[in-house]
């Protein structure tokens, strides 16, 4: 009766481990679903803001924990809360988060019309024609600065994005 | 009246401070060499300035046309455009607002334009008060010609004219009532027209006697319009709580005072409204309070909309040196301001100077939660649970709880006897979800702008490939024709 008791947990164990590597064989998961669902969020730009060439590649460094959820410029601040609650990760707490999102827009003096931003963005922001003055439609430009890198007349500049351009508002008030 | 069932939910008693301003007859102030008209006094987004720098304009000519519900603009007096640019305004924060610097011709009272005012069906007596830049001049300054659209399709059963004025200091509506009851009750008649409503009710609070007395002897002769005495209590001239004070249905949330059949309009507006479709007068000249303790003769002024609040206040003696803040609207709504070189606009209903002893205490305590601002809260909210969720941040669960009803009406933060700045709480957070939604909606747009894009990209590449490789074949194609010919002609 002993042999039964002390032989049945380790046969149990061996039946158990087979079925495991079997099913860790053939139901396997290549990729982290994490990643997956950081990468649903993340505006896919591929701008390389983060630091890494594209939004793929961040979103497997952030599920790694190697990036922070607010490194992402062109999501703003709403991505960043989102993601943040998804990776369980607290957001830092600067002033600089809360910074209003930018925009770019194109100087009329100094743009040539070479068509080299308006193949690089994105997001299709920028509209223009070869030899005419492009431009910059500023309600769907996230900021993210491809254009700005391949500007050879350097004729980009930033600025506060006009959907949020009532710039004042009411700040949290603090207790003393 | 112990026993009497309150009319509202809520509210506070904060002391009237009324008769400060209410002595006075209103005083029409002259027209002043500059007048700065924004183009932004409505609610909605900002009308588009159709004069330039350097042009002449006549009185009552439209300067800016609103677009897709804001309203439009006219000129208070003749002159000359000086420029179209920004200038500080009197609005929470103090950011500058595009404006129209006017020069005016302060001799010339002969020129000026007058709206055509004839009219033959509701739409279009609808589109005199849209032409004549009409807004709601009670605080929410929402153009009257929107609203009053959206009445068209919709059944009215009456129409309520806010005459409360429970804000306390402000007079303004008191004397207008006073002294225009007339021009009053001419634009009530207009807008039963307008909105297609079988009776109107004129609430005034019970703190207004006599013009109670100008209203029912004005309306002697209208078996359609009744007046009604209302308690002073605070908040009953938020259009909810006045709609529930007279009609006893409560506009649920979401919805709009339309939606329940009830029409509101403040009672300044009414007079508005009454000039564009009896003279042919467009909306430029409004009357504004200025009171408090720190002002030398707090009084009633109708000044041209654009008007320096410093030429006001010069008109008004000048100030104290007891000043110790400056408020735009009421105490309990308005907003402080620091540069009086800044115009008033269409809704601006007064302008209080205060000395440090009508100032609330400053330094709040913690929270004891005692429960007055629940009781005080006239939307049936939990202040003080909300103020804790928005200082941890938890603004999901903030609305959940009910912020987006929340009036900002300041009740609770008038009775927190820790001098909590709830309502400051709720303003941050307001802002604070339509930022993070409007951040949202750009971020979802450029998500899918740039999958269409990659889509598009791809196709092109097949078009590309499948293009060359057409060539390709047409050329092998000729080649190999080319070939033969020679072979020919060998």
């Amino acid at each position: 009766m002993e042999i039964i008791a002390i032989l049945s947990i380790p046969i149990l164990a061996t039946i158990m481990g087979f079925a495991l590597s079997i099913a860790a064989r053939f139901f396997a998961i290549k990729q982290d679903p994490l990643v997956d669902s950081i990468n649903e969020l993340l505006p896919n730009g591929q701008c390389g803001q983060c630091g890494f060439p594209g939004c793929g590649q961040a979103a497997i460094a952030m599920s790694e924990g190697k990036l922070p959820p607010d490194c992402c410029p062109p999501g703003g601040q709403a991505l960043a809360q989102k993601l943040s609650k998804l990776l369980g990760v607290p957001l830092s707490n600067n002033s600089e988060d809360k910074a209003l999102p930018k925009v770019v827009e194109i100087s009329p003096e100094l743009c040539d019309g070479c068509t080299r931003c308006y193949k690089k963005c994105p997001f299709d922001a920028i509209v223009g024609a070869n030899k005419q003055l492009h431009g910059v439609l500023s309600d769907i430009c996230t900021g993210c600065g491809l254009c700005v890198s391949v500007c050879p007349q350097d004729a980009f500049a930033y600025k506060t994005d006009p959907v949020f351009s009532n710039g004042w508002a009411w700040p949290k008030p603090e207790l003393n | 009246m112990l026993f009497a069932k309150k009319l509202i939910k809520g509210g506070v008693h904060p002391n009237g401070q009324k008769q400060l301003s209410s002595q006075n007859a209103i005083t029409r102030l002259p027209c002043p060499k500059n007048l700065y008209l924004s183009l932004k006094q409505h609610s909605g987004g900002p009308a588009k300035a159709i004069v330039q720098a350097g042009e002449k304009v006549i009185a009552g000519q439209l300067i800016a046309t609103g677009q897709g519900g804001s309203a439009n603009i006219h000129t208070p007096q003749s002159g000359i455009v000086e420029k179209v640019s920004e200038h500080n305004a009197a609005i929470p924060g103090e950011d500058k607002q595009e404006m129209v610097h006017l020069i005016c011709d302060t001799e010339d009272q002969n020129t000026y334009i007058k709206i055509n005012k004839t009219y033959k069906t509701r739409s279009e007596l609808i589109d005199i008060i849209a032409e004549a830049g009409i807004v709601g001049m009670g605080g929410a300054v929402f153009p009257a010609a929107t609203k009053l659209r959206s009445t068209l399709n919709k059944n009215i059963e009456t129409l309520l004219i806010n005459g409360c004025e429970c804000e306390p200091y402000l007079t303004c509506d008191d004397l207008v009532m006073q002294e225009q009851c007339v021009q009053v009750v001419g634009g009530v008649r207009y807008l039963l027209e307008a909105c297609g409503a079988p009776k109107a009710i004129i609430g005034v609070e019970d703190n207004k006697p006599e013009a109670l007395q100008c209203l029912i002897s004005a309306t002697s002769e209208d078996d359609n319009i009744e007046i009604k005495t209302l308690p002073t209590h605070y908040p009953m001239g938020s259009a909810k709580q006045f709609i529930q004070a007279l009609c006893k249905v409560e506009v649920p949330k979401g919805k709009r005072s339309t939606d329940v059949g009830v029409f509101v309009q403040n009672v300044a507006t009414c007079a508005a409204i009454y000039n564009a479709l009896r003279f042919g007068n467009v909306m430029t000249r409004r009357v504004v309070t200025l009171s408090g303790g720190a002002i030398e003769t707090p009084m009633n002024i109708e000044a041209p909309i654009g008007t320096l609040i410093s030429e006001l206040v010069a008109a008004c003696g000048g100030l104290k040196p007891t000043i110790a803040r400056i408020v735009v609207g009421g105490p309990m709504m308005g907003h402080t301001i620091t540069n009086m070189h800044a115009p008033i606009m269409k809704g601006t209903s007064g302008i209080l100077f205060l000395s440090e002893e009508e100032l609330p205490q400053k330094n709040s305590s913690p929270c004891i939660s005692c429960g007055r601002c629940v009781e005080a809260c006239p939307m049936g909210l939990l202040p003080n649970a909300m103020a804790e969720l928005i200082a941890n941040d938890d603004l999901e669960t903030l609305l959940q709880q009910g912020l987006n009803t929340c009036l900002l009406c300041g009740s609770c933060a008038f009775i927190c006897p820790a001098s909590l700045p709830l309502t400051q709480y709720f303003s941050y957070a307001t802002a604070e979800i339509n930022r993070q939604k409007k951040m949202e909606y750009k971020a979802q747009l450029a998500r899918k702008l740039n999958q269409q894009r990659t889509l598009r990209l791809e196709q092109e590449a097949i078009k590309k490939a499948e293009e060359k490789a057409a060539k390709k074949a047409a050329k092998a194609k000729r080649s190999k024709r080319s070939t033969k010919t020679t072979a020919q002609e060998v």
